[in-house]
């Protein structure tokens, strides 16, 4: 072995050595920097176990202030069974220190302990009162971690449900505002987190820490629980007496599109909820997701619509046969009689057919639908609500329109609305003109923000003469008809009542009608409008005689209240 | 004994990197088992007073074998080969039950000792011992032949513990120091051809079951994430979660919440780069590395041909450990159970490298006095 071949070998080992200690430096740069994160997230995986806890929920509040939901604190009891995973006798003691105060017998909670099917952690008692809870902290029992936790709890008992809506098991909104609104009432979570070592054991007292999330916001609604409670009162009532299949009252602020009340029916009672067996029929709000046909309250619309072009005035006559063909139909009134020369008034008094028909004449197709969708019809109203329908109507723009389409839009048929899109048509018609987006919620108050909603205006819908002129009409519709059954004595009120029949997928079920009737007092300055609406009542069909006197026995009501004084003329004479 | 030729300087670089590791290694066998003190609390029984113990006696071996003249061992390195073969079998049929069902001890009152540690530098010695009086006739096929059979007996003999790592590195060290005596390239090359075309029939027949199944695991751990997959995955999570400055010592959680098992000695390297991250490893490799080129350099001023090639097995001997440790930190290399040099705890070992790094300094302080 000569010295020279020795320092080449010994250079070889030297190449060996740098390129050993590349390879590993190599890799090295590969795990430790290049994908540091990804291993440092599987470290954090494995050592920390995570619960969400929930923050508490905000309330809902009437306008007033009064809670109609509202969230008192519980605690909510985990267990991590890691804790006695080698030692069932712990498991014993714990079943046997815990079970009193979770109202469980020590037995079975002890099998609970031990099976672990439902993984290492476990929620095992939930909504546990708040005495019992401090108690359970206090006992300091291994692996029983206890968190702050809420219920939820409804003050005003069963009212207002299905616009309220409810909670899952896991607190999330599953139907009304507290769906809607989830995200706002339900704040950030927190979360527990439960670490824990390679062999699985727990980590003592120090090392699992609760990490407080941000509490909701409580939302200050519109809705005025004393007419709530009124209106859902007077519906039931209604729906009994005349054996009807459900119903929906709605009371709006025609001004600023407030909605002090909403109520329908068929619907669902908070203090008797199943949540294992749930009727998802009963859960929406019908008043907002479910159309109908507006029937003869459209036509307040139509006139509005004409004497807002100026094609006629209250006065106008047009001559009543009875019958007016178009398109090869023939349309006759609802009383299937001739009235002869009619004025305007007349026209919306005795809510003619042919009048409307007249009207539509009078007015175009092109501009009837024009003005209809000023009014909102065929779109949504972003009340905030959820599931709202936009409602079907079809133009002569588009397919499938005929001529005599115009005739049965002109009062109502064929036409689908909500009644939340109905009753805020209505309240531009009376309010000086303006289409006000409707809404629900007055005041987000958050644990470090507050925002108040303003009313909306959509847009203009007619002119404030116009609505002027129409306010006085509609009061002579109700006012100016004797026994008129949505008179309230001492106020001067106005409306329009509406009967259709219900729409089945073969045509019209001719047996059953919806009788609507929408109205509004003081007719000097309208405090409210009121839609009233009784699905399928079975002894008489005409909206006049089962919705209208919904409004008369309600509004004086809602009008003593509201504090509106009665006009100083009172309507009561002598010897009546 | 032969000390009065001496007229170079000791390489006190050498021995001071030796000891530095060896602090290093403390730290992290302190982080690693702060959650397991001595037998009754006290530190003083502790992992870490025990290792500082074996470090003192190690470097005092190192400085007794450093004043010793090497060529002393090579003439009883005979004697000293016969001695490992019989503690190897003695460790085979009489020795301790070790964990994970193998047999690699045999105790010496309190004291396990592991002789397969050992034996690497007798092997050493022997090989550099046979191969320099064979210098004339290195080109030979039988010369390369008997030099593998005297590293071959060891190797099976540890490979039947089972101890498939260490037997692998008698063989590293037989084919390093056969390829720096001068051996024909042309044998080793075509030996190398040999073994890489037996080892798929070498893994069905004779590597066990357990063996088997560790390079199954190195290929796929996840295989069995929570079983025997489990070790191999959490050393590369703690290596990889430790970024480019680590958690801080004792601050790992991987190692502290024990998901890294056997974190003081096969996997100490993950506690490092966990807690003290890729400028930890930096300064762990810097440190090895002028270790390694001090052993160069004592191979390439030796006068003799038995010296140099005790340098340069020594050399091969720490480089390949430590390559293959942390290889299987980091999932370069199928799980073997070799120690870390100077950094994993256990008395063996470390007393082992500490007699290599004597050798070294023996080497060094007499490559003047060389008369042949």
């Amino acid at each position: 072995m000569g010295h020279g071949r020795f320092t080449w070998r010994v250079a070889l080992l030297a190449l060996v050595l740098v390129v050993s200690t590349g390879g590993i430096v190599g890799r090295l740069v590969y795990v430790q920097i290049l994908h540091h994160q990804h291993y440092w997230l599987e470290a954090q995986a494995e050592h920390l176990d995570k619960r969400l806890v929930h923050s508490t929920r905000g309330a809902i509040l009437d306008r007033n202030g009064f809670p109609l939901a509202t969230s008192v604190d519980v605690f909510d009891v985990y267990i991590d069974r890691r804790a006695w995973r080698d030692d069932p006798l712990l498991a014993r003691e714990v079943a046997f220190e815990l079970a009193p105060l979770i109202n469980d017998q020590p037995e079975p909670l002890f099998t609970r302990l031990l099976n672990e099917s439902g993984g290492p952690v476990e929620l095992i008692a939930s909504s546990v009162d708040f005495s019992a809870g401090q108690s359970i902290e206090s006992l300091r029992l291994a692996g029983v971690v206890v968190a702050g936790g809420t219920k939820r709890y409804y003050p005003e008992g069963d009212v207002a449900s299905n616009l309220l809506g409810f909670l899952g098991r896991d607190h999330v909104g599953l139907a009304g505002v507290e769906a809607d609104y989830d995200d706002v009432l339900g704040g950030t979570p927190g979360a527990i987190y439960f670490e824990r070592d390679g062999g699985g054991r727990p980590i003592a007292f120090g090392r699992s820490r609760i990490e407080p999330g941000r509490p909701g916001a409580d939302i200050r609604l519109t809705i005025d629980r004393y007419i709530q409670r009124l209106i859902e009162t007077e519906l039931d009532f209604q729906i009994r007496d005349h054996q009807a299949s459900g119903g929906t009252i709605m009371v709006m602020d025609p001004t600023t599109g407030a909605i002090l009340a909403m109520a329908s029916r068929p619907s669902f009672r908070l203090s008797n909820l199943s949540l294992d067996n749930p009727d998802l029929n009963l859960y929406r709000n019908r008043a907002v997701t479910d159309l109908y046909e507006p029937g003869s309250v459209l036509k307040t619309m139509t006139m509005a619509t004409a004497l807002d072009l100026e094609l006629v005035n209250p006065n106008t006559t047009y001559y009543d046969s009875g019958t007016v063909e178009k398109g090869g139909y023939t349309f006759k009134n609802w009383d299937f009689s001739a009235h002869g020369t009619q004025t305007m008034t007349q026209l919306l008094q005795k809510s003619l057919n042919t009048g409307a028909i007249w009207l539509s004449d009078q007015i175009g197709a092109t501009r009837l639908y024009e003005s209809i969708h000023r009014f909102g019809f065929g779109e949504s109203t972003h009340s905030g609500l959820g599931g709202e329908a936009e409602g079907l109507m079809r133009t002569n723009k588009d397919s499938g329109w005929y001529p005599s389409d115009l005739a049965t839009n002109s009062y109502g048929q064929g036409i689908a609305a909500t009644p939340l899109q109905v009753i805020t048509a209505f309240s531009s018609v009376i309010n000086g003109g303006n289409l006000m987006r409707p809404y629900i919620v007055e005041e987000i108050d958050g644990p470090d923000s507050k925002r108040i909603f303003e009313p909306v205006i959509v847009r203009r819908a007619i002119s404030e003469k116009t609505s002027a002129t129409m306010v006085k009409m509609l009061n002579d519709v109700v006012d100016g008809v004797p026994a008129h059954r949505a008179q309230v004595k001492g106020y001067h009120v106005g409306g329009k009542t509406g009967t259709t029949l219900v729409s089945i997928p073969t045509g019209y079920a001719l047996d059953s009608t919806l009788a609507t009737f929408v109205g509004f007092a003081p007719a000097e300055d309208p405090a409210f409008v009121m839609l009233v609406k009784i699905d399928q009542p079975q002894d008489d069909p005409l909206g006049g005689i089962v919705a209208a006197p919904v409004f008369g026995r309600l509004a004086p009501q809602i009008l003593s209240y509201l504090n509106v004084r009665p006009y100083d003329q009172p309507l009561v004479r002598s010897g009546q | 004994m032969i000390s009065w030729r001496e007229t170079r300087p000791f390489d006190f670089i050498l021995l001071i990197a030796a000891i530095a590791l060896t602090g290093y290694g403390l730290l992290l066998i302190y982080s690693g088992t702060l959650d397991s003190p001595g037998e009754d609390g006290s530190f003083l029984t502790g992992p870490v007073t025990r290792q500082l113990i074996f470090a003192a006696i190690g470097v005092a071996f190192a400085l007794v074998v450093s004043r010793a003249d090497y060529r002393f061992l090579a003439q009883n390195s005979g004697y000293l080969y016969m001695g490992l073969i019989s503690a190897l079998l003695f460790v085979l049929f009489l020795g301790t039950e070790g964990t994970y069902g193998s047999q690699r001890w045999i105790d010496i009152g309190p004291v396990h000792v592991q002789p397969s540690e050992i034996g690497k530098l007798i092997v050493i010695l022997i090989l550099a011992k046979y191969l320099s009086d064979k210098q004339d006739e290195i080109k030979s096929l039988h010369v390369l032949f008997i030099s593998l059979a005297i590293a071959a007996v060891p190797a099976l003999l540890v490979f039947a513990e089972p101890d498939l790592g260490s037997a692998s590195i008698f063989l590293l060290i037989w084919f390093g120091m056969v390829v720096m005596a001068g051996a024909d390239m042309r044998h080793v090359l075509g030996m190398i051809g040999m073994f890489v075309a037996a080892a798929p029939f070498a893994l069905v027949a004779i590597v066990t079951d357990y063996q088997r199944e560790r390079v199954s695991l190195f290929l796929d751990p996840a295989a069995d994430a929570q079983g025997s997959g489990f070790n191999i995955l959490q050393a590369e999570i703690s290596v990889g979660s430790g970024g480019l400055f680590g958690k801080g010592l004792t601050e790992g959680t991987q190692t502290q919440l024990d998901y890294l098992r056997t974190q003081t000695t096969d996997y100490v390297f993950s506690v490092l780069g966990e807690e003290l991250g890729f400028i930890g490893a930096m300064i762990l490799f810097a440190l090895f590395i002028l270790l390694c080129m001090r052993g160069l350099r004592a191979a390439s001023i030796s006068q003799d041909v038995f010296g140099r090639l005790i340098a340069v097995g020594v050399v091969i001997f720490i480089l390949f450990q430590a390559f293959i440790n942390i290889g299987v930190n980091i999932r370069l290399f199928p799980v073997t159970g070799i120690p870390l040099p100077f950094i994993s705890q256990g008395g063996s070992s470390l007393i082992t490298v500490f007699i290599a790094i004597g050798l070294l300094e023996s080497v060094i302080v007499r490559h003047r006095q060389v008369t042949l």
